[in-house]
């Protein structure tokens, strides 16, 4: 296997978990890989890397056929496409970055994680009465299937405070999107980002409000 | 000082000599417990609405090899979220 560039992720990551509670022993066991010994499930295994744009090619070449529980990325907030995260799934190991893989490890369950804020999304979206199916097309937006109106793309920010460059920048970093909606339940949104959306033609929602606006048209 | 604070301050320096107006804060977990700190939040002010893609590109490298949360705010956003004084941020340069 060629050397990559971030073969110090290992190190780095090593680090970072080796004093967590639920930790009993870590190791590096090749370029980009740990041997994690959990207090509780025993021997884990995690893949490192640290990339802005994450496909299933750059995981296939990561992971090279070998077993995994988790991948986790250094870089904060990478741009994950729809196929990288189908593989994710479809391979049982998961994707995130450090924060993820410490309430992963403190969970016991690196394999089948998922992001809280994800889960409580999905969880939302896919009780609602008027919606019938909901699939992610990346790691920040989700296509969501309605019954008796036209389907809708959201994507969600998890910002404390929401900002109008929190704004731009998801606008010139994902591809098109009808809504953004505001995840975490704590903190504001500033005049500016609303000003910000709605010169691109796009609403901001709360969660709740998104929860009212999924009953009707968006037109 | 660890490395990532001094590669920001080079960072910083740099922004400030190329003339771009910029006030950069430190805030979060990692003021108080650095090897514990899952990020390192970063609070940036700016005034030209271009600004934030300039900074964004010029810590990629840095963005890589440390996870960067960043967030930016124009003067009248900070203001209005009263964020420097609520969250307790300090000036980077502060740590120089």
């Amino acid at each position: 296997m060629s050397k990559r560039s971030d073969d110090w992720s290992s190190d780095w990551c090593k680090d970072k978990l080796e004093d967590h509670e639920k930790v009993d022993s870590i190791e590096l066991t090749d370029s980009n890989y740990l041997s994690v010994i959990h207090s509780e499930v025993g021997k884990l295994r995690i893949a490192t890397m640290s990339l802005r744009r994450i496909d299933d090619e750059d995981l296939s070449s990561l992971l090279n056929d070998v077993d995994i529980d988790f991948v986790l990325n250094v870089s904060k907030e990478p741009y994950i496409t729809q196929a990288a995260l189908q593989k994710a799934e479809q391979e049982g190991f998961a994707i995130g970055g450090l924060g993820d893989a410490m309430r992963a490890l403190r969970n016991g369950n690196m394999e089948s994680y998922v992001n809280p804020e994800i889960h409580f999304i999905l969880r939302g979206l896919r009780q609602h009465t008027r919606v019938s199916s909901v699939s992610r097309l990346d790691n920040r937006r989700f296509k969501v299937v309605r019954h008796g109106l036209p389907n809708v793309t959201i994507l969600t920010l998890d910002e404390y405070d929401l900002t109008a460059e929190a704004v731009r920048n998801a606008i010139d970093s994902f591809p098109v999107f009808d809504a953004i909606v505001k995840s975490n339940p704590n903190g504001r949104i500033s005049s500016k980002s609303i000003s910000a959306a709605s010169a691109s033609g796009i609403q901001i929602f709360k969660w709740g409000e998104l929860l009212g606006a999924l009953n009707r048209d968006w037109e | 000082m660890s490395n990532i604070i001094h590669s920001l301050i080079k960072v910083a320096r740099q922004l400030d000599e190329e003339g771009h107006v910029l006030s950069w804060f430190i805030f979060g977990s990692y003021l108080h417990l650095e090897k514990q700190a899952k990020d390192l939040d970063v609070l940036i002010l700016y005034r030209l609405e271009q600004s934030p893609a300039i900074v964004r590109t010029s810590l990629n490298k840095i963005s890589i090899h440390h996870p960067l949360d960043l967030i930016f705010m124009t003067d009248d956003e900070e203001r209005e979220f009263d964020f420097i004084n609520q969250q307790e941020a300090k000036k980077l340069y502060l740590f120089s």
